[in-house]
C-alpha cells in the first residue's frame, strides 16, 4: 500500500453556536491514492467543504472544534495533531487548494505575479528573479494568453475564468501532490467551466496529482472523477468507482439526487423532486438521517446506526436495508 | 404576427461609459441589448439562455421597463409600453412581473410574508376586500401553509423564500412574468420543486413566462421556444427540444457540449465542441457575426456580413443567424 497518500478516519467535525451543537462532520472516512481522482457531492450543508476545511485546518476554533478522527498524510503525518510548523510546511507546499469564487480568494491589492510567487518565497529558499520566472511558466502552463504583459495585472483585471485559471496557477506552482478543487467552476459559465476542468484533467496527468473535487454537480462528478463519495447531512452515504456509482447505485439518497437532474429526465412530465427537505444538523436522529425523504424507508431506519459498509466488491454503503439485502 | 401578445421590435439598451467628474467625456458604449426582435404568443413559455454578460438579464429587465431602453419598441397586450411614464405605467406594471434570482436578496427582511403579499394587493387590486383570504389563497397556490403568513423571510430556506417571491409576483394577477435566474441559487433537488411550481402556474393560470437561465438543461424542461443570446443579439430561436437536440448555430453548439452529463460511460467518451478563450467585451463587438473569433466554422465573409436570421429545410421552425448555416448543415 505505498501508494496512499491520504487517510482520513472517523472525522467527526461540530460547530458551536447559540442555536446547538451543529453536526457538521459526523465520522467520515475515506482514502486517496496519489494521482487518483475523488469526487465528493452532496447538497449545500451536507459538510463536503467542512470535510475539506477539517483536512488543512482552515477553520476558525472556535466555533468549529475538530472532536475526533485522523487524517494520515504521506502515511507519516497526522494533519489533524501534527504541530502548526509542521502543518505550515504542507499546506500550500505539498496540499494545494482552490476555491469557489476565485474573487474573494485572490487579494485585490497585490499584483497576480507577487500571489503565484508568494508560495514559493515561503517554501522555496529561492531568489525572487528564479520565482518570477517560475511564475510566468506557471501562467504559460495555465494557458494565459500575453503571461509577460498580465503578470503585472491586479485580479479585478482578468475575467472569472482567468482568475481560477490564476488560483490554478498559484496552486500548482510548488508541485504538490494533492489539489483540493472546492466547487472550482460553480461560478463559471459552462463553456468556461469546460475549459478549466479541462485544464485541471491535463495538470493532473502531466504531473500525477491527486485531486479531491467538491461538487453539487453530478455532471462534472461523472466526467472528472475516478472514484465518488456520496455526502447527507455531514455523514458519508454511499462510496464507490464513478461507474458503480452512477449505473448502480447501492443508497436511496444516491438514487434519489440522480433521478432529480433535469437533464435525464423526459420533458413534458413533472420533475422527479426529493420530497421534504435536508435535516436540522442541531437536531440529528440517532438513524440514518435520509429515512423522513426515503421512499424504501422502514420502522428501524430511524433507530439504527448507520456506517458504511461493503455491499458489492469496491463499492461501500451506508443504508441499513441494502446492507441486509433488503433492496 | 401582428396579433402577438408580447411583441419585441428591434430593443436596444445601451449603456454609456463616462469619464471625469464635471466635465463628463463620452468614452464608449455598452450594448448590451442590441437589436432584439422577439413574439410570445399567450400562454407561451420562453426560455432565454446565453452566458453571463452576454444580456439576457438586461433584455429581461428592458421589457418591462425597469430599464429604459434606447431604441425600439415593447408592445404588451396592444399598449407600447416605452412610451408609458410616470402613473400610466405604475398600473400597467400590474400586467407584467418579475421573479429574480436570488430570493435572500429579492425579499424585504424587515417585512413578513402576510405584509409582502398584502402591500401588492392592496397596491393593485383595490376591489379585493379580504386581504387576509387572498393571501391565504396566494400562499396555497405556491405550496406555503398559510399558517406561515407571520413569519419573515429569515426563517425559511431558500427554496421556500422562492416560492413567497412567486406568490408575490401572482399578487397582482400579472399576465406576464419574467423569472431572472430563478433556479440557479438553489439546490437541484430544490430546483426541480420550483420548476414544476413555476410548469404547473402557467398550465392552470395561462401565464406568459419568459425564463431566463444559463442552464440548458433547465430550460429545456420548462420552455414551449428557447431563445440563445450571445453578445446582446439572439442568435438561435426555435422549439426547445429542438434546439437542444439539433442545435443550428455554432454557439448553441458549444453550449449543449459545454454541459456535463451525468453519465461517466458517456461522458468520457463524447467529443467536446471546446470554444477557445471567453465573449469578447460588449463595448467594442466583433464587426459581422459578433461570435466569428470564437468560431470554429468562421470564414473571412463572418467578420464583415452581419448575419440574418434563415431556416434549414429539415427544420423550419427553427432559426439561426449564421452565414454558413446551409453550408454546415
Amino acid at each position: 500500500m505505498d501508494k496512499l497518500l491520504l487517510n482520513v478516519k472517523n472525522l467527526s467535525t461540530t460547530f458551536h453556536t447559540r442555536n446547538g451543537v451543529v453536526r457538521a462532520v459526523n465520522d467520515v472516512s475515506f482514502t486517496l491514492n496519489k494521482g487518483e481522482t475523488l469526487g465528493i457531492v452532496g447538497e449545500s450543508g451536507s459538510g463536503k467543504s467542512v470535510t475539506c476545511y477539517s483536512l488543512l485546518r482552515l477553520l476558525p476554533q472556535p466555533p468549529a472544534r475538530i472532536e475526533s478522527g485522523t487524517a494520515v498524510f504521506d502515511q507519516t503525518v497526522n494533519l489533524l495533531t501534527c504541530g502548526l510548523k509542521e502543518l505550515n510546511g504542507i499546506r500550500g507546499k505539498r496540499i494545494s487548494m482552490i476555491f469557489q469564487d476565485p474573487m474573494t480568494s485572490l487579494n485585490p491589492f497585490m499584483r497576480v505575479e507577487d500571489q503565484i510567487m508568494e508560495p514559493l518565497l515561503i517554501h522555496e529558499r529561492i531568489s525572487r528573479n528564479d520565482a518570477r520566472a517560475r511564475a510566468l511558466q506557471a501562467m504559460k502552463d495555465v494557458g494565459i494568453q500575453d503571461a509577460v504583459n498580465r503578470m503585472k495585472s491586479y485580479p479585478h483585471q482578468f475575467s472569472g475564468g482567468m482568475r481560477q485559471r490564476v488560483m490554478i496557477a498559484m496552486a500548482l506552482i510548488t508541485n504538490p501532490d494533492l489539489l483540493i478543487a472546492d466547487e472550482p467552476t460553480t461560478a463559471l459559465d459552462v463553456t468556461v467551466q469546460a475549459q478549466i476542468l479541462e485544464l485541471i484533467k491535463k495538470m493532473q496527468t502531466d504531473r500525477g496529482l491527486a485531486v479531491i473535487l467538491i461538487s453539487h454537480d453530478l455532471g462534472v462528478i461523472a466526467g472528472f472523477c475516478d472514484r465518488v463519495m456520496v455526502m447527507y447531512a455531514g455523514q458519508a452515504v454511499e462510496t464507490g468507482t464513478t461507474e458503480k456509482i452512477f449505473q448502480q447505485p447501492q443508497h436511496p439518497y444516491t438514487r434519489a439526487l440522480q433521478r432529480s437532474i433535469p437533464s435525464l429526465q423526459p420533458k413534458g412530465k413533472d420533475l422527479y423532486t426529493i420530497p421534504g427537505l435536508p435535516p436540522d444538523l442541531t437536531r440529528l436522529s440517532p438513524g440514518c438521517p435520509f429515512t423522513p425523504r426515503c421512499e424504501s424507508a422502514v420502522d428501524y431506519c430511524s433507530k439504527e446506526k448507520i456506517s458504511l459498509a461493503e455491499v458489492k466488491p469496491g463499492q461501500f454503503s451506508a443504508c441499513l436495508r441494502v446492507q441486509k439485502g433488503e433492496i | 404576427m401582428n396579433n402577438a401578445f408580447l411583441q419585441v421590435d428591434d430593443l436596444k439598451t445601451h449603456f454609456t461609459l463616462e469619464k471625469g467628474v464635471i466635465f463628463k467625456k463620452h468614452i464608449g458604449t455598452v450594448r448590451a441589448v442590441d437589436g432584439v426582435t422577439l413574439n410570445l404568443a399567450q400562454g407561451e413559455v420562453l426560455g432565454l439562455v446565453g452566458e453571463s454578460g452576454c444580456g439576457k438579464s438586461t433584455l429581461g429587465r428592458t421589457i418591462l421597463q425597469l430599464i429604459k431602453p434606447t431604441g425600439g419598441k415593447v408592445v404588451l397586450n396592444g399598449t407600447d409600453l416605452t412610451s408609458l411614464h410616470g402613473a400610466d405605467l405604475r398600473r400597467a406594471r400590474a400586467d407584467f412581473q418579475m421573479i429574480f434570482q436570488d430570493p435572500y436578496a429579492s425579499l424585504n427582511p424587515r417585512m413578513t410574508v402576510y405584509d409582502t403579499l398584502a402591500e401588492a394587493i392592496t397596491l393593485h387590486r383595490p376591489g379585493v376586500e379580504n386581504i387576509a383570504q387572498e393571501v391565504a389563497k396566494l400562499m396555497e397556490k405556491v405550496g406555503l401553509s398559510p399558517r406561515f403568513q407571520k413569519k419573515y423571510p429569515h426563517e425559511f430556506s431558500g427554496g421556500q423564500r422562492q416560492r413567497i417571491a412567486i406568490a408575490r409576483a401572482l399578487a397582482v394577477e400579472p399576465k406576464l412574468i419574467i423569472a431572472d435566474e430563478p433556479v440557479s441559487a438553489l439546490d437541484v433537488s430544490i430546483q426541480g420543486q420550483i420548476i414544476n411550481l413555476l410548469n404547473k402556474l402557467c398550465r392552470e393560470m395561462g401565464l406568459t413566462l419568459i425564463f431566463i437561465s444559463h442552464d440548458l438543461s433547465v430550460v429545456k424542461h420548462i420552455s414551449d421556444r428557447i431563445a440563445v443570446m450571445y453578445l446582446g443579439k439572439i442568435v438561435e430561436l426555435g422549439p426547445a427540444t429542438q434546439v437542444f437536440e439539433r442545435p443550428l448555430h455554432p454557439y448553441t453548439k458549444a453550449l449543449v457540449s459545454a454541459v456535463p452529463i451525468p453519465d461517466p460511460a458517456r461522458e468520457k467518451s463524447r467529443n467536446r465542441l471546446l470554444l477557445p478563450g471567453e465573449p469578447p467585451s460588449p463595448i467594442s463587438p466583433p464587426l459581422g457575426c459578433p461570435f466569428h473569433p470564437r468560431c470554429p466554422y468562421a470564414i473571412e465573409a463572418c467578420s464583415s456580413v452581419v448575419p440574418s436570421f434563415e431556416s434549414v429545410p429539415s427544420a423550419p421552425n427553427q432559426s439561426a443567424a449564421c452565414i454558413r448555416l446551409k453550408e454546415i448543415h
